[in-house]
């Protein structure tokens, strides 16, 4: 009965203007809208303290939105760049998103290259697992660093308030590991090698949303390949010129993730937060795996007048926790190292560890300025990054961003790590039609 | 974006006071502005409208946005879509505005991909870069200002009541960006033709004149002014709100109201 009533017609509402304006009917059509932008980004030069061209490129992005009558509706991102986006010359289409909805009776159904986004809480969020990430694309805007991945998703509406989202990752898609894979030709980064295409080697989740006036909570569950691949030890092997190095191949691994997240508003206060409890097996036999952990973000946020200001605790446990090894110990082998490596990746050199984020924003100039600063700092690692972002609508068309990053930790930390590949300044101007 | 929800407010309650097509003389200030306010109500409503903003150098900037409402009795559910400019197409916003407690609000950010339930609580904040303020916007509670009913005046050819609102308490000053404001509410219709809006110094800060009022539902004898400006008298800034198009419709559909459609 319960899938008769999904699946069945939706009670008769006449089509008003407010559908027909926001382009889901028939009489639409197509909508195309788009941007062209200018990007620069100027960093620290690799092992010197001068600065050099990070970044200089030109992209066109077409955005194409076709209606299908009441059935469904069709996007397509396309993405043209020339230039370079990143340390590799990239005169090429992307493209970013194309995918297809199709609504039968309350079920909906989207299929194709998609982003898909979970969790409630504020740039952490450790029940986000679907889509993998680009960090080392430079843009103001973070979402462009996300990779789209081809999927199948369900959404299932039992109440107006409860629902439930299905989600089939049949192929692996990797995020690009933040490292410099020319930082040393002693080191081979090999391709990622991805799991084979087959059914059991897809990746499924479940979400089910609560969303009340009082608040909203979702339940998540993630069974697939972390976006993330750990690094393995491959071999020893000769380059062109007879010198020895160290091939590192990037594997793939799976994990199990359940999840939590809420969002509320108390008073004048916003509150959120987003708890994930991961699982890997054979971990301990196979180095390339994250440990299982601990992940929790709790968060505030107030606005006062045009400041608003979100404040943030990410911890992380780590369940099993060993120590790891000395980096600096000459005497240890390329596959510990290796193992630091990951387990720095993951987040995983101490059991417990704490960090703070702070975002203060404001809004200037009847809303044509925007600046905001976002910080963290970890009490365990003592890293630390500063991304400021300064952006003018010039027009109603045109905005100009400038801002920065500043990476920061001590040697054998992350940020350290990626300090040389983030830090720096940019300029992006922007015609959005 | 928390001040669209004022915005939508506004339009409540200073296009849709609408009433019988009589007059009813010898009322209170008090019984003026709550008749007003009642009869804001509709049992549903859709709507695309401009917004223009004209800094003091002539300079433009349009935004447009889709509305749907719905009353259902102990409260009135609002869904907004932004359609320009290009660079903020898709944001949208789902009110549950109550009668008696905070309204619930919650913002879908398209370059996030992410909905948030957000705080409702900025009433003194210009609105989307306007002169209209959030305050001005939104439906005044009634309690909070001492009203005082001055000598009847015409605004716009209109003979209307008018009304002095004054906030009880600096707090509410503060929270609704003025010390004193003069309305004019028109006696056949009860739409309000115009407003001045005064500072703490006792100075015009900002004039509102509502026009091109219509019928927008015959049987029930509810009218809406399709024009609103606001002219700012210390910046030299106006803006200007217009209904391109509006539909009664009480059969909107309620499906509309959910954070599955604000996210579609």
């Amino acid at each position: 009965m319960v899938g008769i009533w999904l699946a069945g017609p939706v009670p008769l509402f006449s089509q008003g203007l407010f559908e027909q304006s926001v382009g889901r009917v028939e009489t639409k059509g197509y909508g195309l809208n788009g941007y062209v932008r200018g990007m620069e980004w100027v960093g620290e030069k690799t092992g010197s303290s001068a600065w050099e061209q990070k970044s200089l490129f030109a992209e066109g992005t077409l955005k194409l939105e076709a209606g299908l009558g009441k059935t469904g509706d069709a996007y397509v991102d396309l993405r043209f760049r020339a230039g370079l986006p990143g340390s590799i010359e990239d005169n090429g289409l992307d493209l970013w998103e194309a995918y297809v909805n199709l609504y039968v009776g309350r079920l909906s159904f989207r299929v194709g290259q998609q982003i898909d986004v979970w969790g409630r809480a504020d740039s952490y969020n450790p029940t986000d697992n679907i889509t993998p990430v680009n960090p080392l694309f430079h843009s103001p805007n973070p979402d462009d660093m996300r990779l789209g991945n081809f999927l199948f998703k369900g959404t299932i509406p039992f109440t107006r308030s409860l629902s439930l989202e299905g989600v089939w990752i049949p192929v692996y898609k990797e995020s690009v590991l933040p490292v410099n894979r020319n930082m040393d030709p002693r080191v081979n980064f090999m391709e990622t090698q991805p799991p084979s295409f087959e059914l059991k080697n897809s990746g499924y989740a479940f979400r089910l949303n609560l969303d009340r006036p009082a608040g909203g909570i979702s339940l998540s569950w993630f069974d697939g390949f972390e976006p993330y691949p750990g690094l393995q030890f491959d071999g020893i092997s000769q380059d062109g010129e007879g010198n020895f190095r160290v091939d590192i191949a990037p594997v793939p691994f799976r994990e199990q993730v359940a999840g939590l997240d809420f969002e509320t508003v108390l008073g004048s206060f916003g509150w959120r937060g987003e708890f994930a409890w991961r699982r890997t097996v054979n971990h301990e036999e196979n180095y390339n795996r994250a440990w299982p952990d601990l992940r929790y973000v709790v968060g505030v946020d107030r606005t006062f007048g045009s400041v608003t200001i979100l404040l943030q605790y990410v911890g992380h446990y780590v369940l099993e926790f060993t120590e790891p090894a000395d980096p600096e110990d000459p005497n240890a082998s390329p596959v510990l190292l290796i193992q630091y490596f990951n387990r720095m990746m993951f987040r995983q050199l101490d059991r417990v560890s704490h960090l703070i984020t702070l975002h203060p924003s404001v809004s200037l100039l009847h809303d044509e300025l925007q600046a905001e600063v976002y910080g963290e700092y970890n009490f365990t690692t003592k890293e630390y990054l500063m991304y400021p972002k300064v952006q003018w609508n010039a027009s109603d068309m045109i905005r100009l961003s400038l801002g920065g990053n500043l990476f920061h930790g001590k040697r054998n930390t992350l940020y350290d790590m990626v300090r040389p590949l983030m830090n720096g300044v940019f300029l992006e101007c922007r015609l959005t039609f | 974006m928390k001040k669209l929800n004022y915005w939508i407010t506004g339009m409540a309650c200073l296009f849709l006071m609408g009433m019988p097509g009589y007059a009813q003389d010898g009322l209170s200030a008090e019984e003026i502005m709550q008749k007003s306010r009642d009869m804001s109500k509709m049992a549903g409503m859709e709507s695309v409208t401009q917004l223009r903003i004209v800094d003091a150098k002539g300079r433009e900037r349009i935004r447009k946005i889709t509305m749907a409402s719905r009353d259902e009795g102990n409260v009135e559910k609002r869904i907004i879509k932004f359609l320009e400019p290009a660079d903020v197409k898709g944001t949208g916003l789902l009110v549950f505005d109550y009668e008696h407690k905070n309204d619930e609000m919650w913002l879908y950010m398209p370059a996030l991909r992410k909905t948030r339930k957000i705080v409702s609580s900025e009433k003194g904040r210009n609105f989307m870069g306007s002169e209209f303020s959030n305050a001005d916007m939104a439906a005044p509670n009634l309690p909070d200002f001492m009203l005082k009913r001055l000598p009847d005046e015409q605004a716009g050819g209109v003979d209307c009541y008018k009304i002095e609102m004054t906030p009880l308490s600096n707090v509410l000053v503060r929270e609704y960006a003025f010390a004193k404001k003069t309305v004019w509410i028109g006696k056949k219709d009860f739409v309000m033709r115009k407003a001045v809006y005064f500072d703490r110094d006792g100075e015009i800060h900002k004039v509102l004149t509502a026009g091109d009022v219509a019928e927008l539902d015959p049987v029930h004898k509810k009218y809406i002014a399709r024009e609103m400006s606001m002219v700012n008298k210390l910046n030299g800034r106006k803006s200007y709100i217009k209904m391109l198009q509006v539909q009664y419709n009480p059969q909107v559909n309620p499906e509309y109201f959910t954070l599955t459609y604000l996210q579609k």
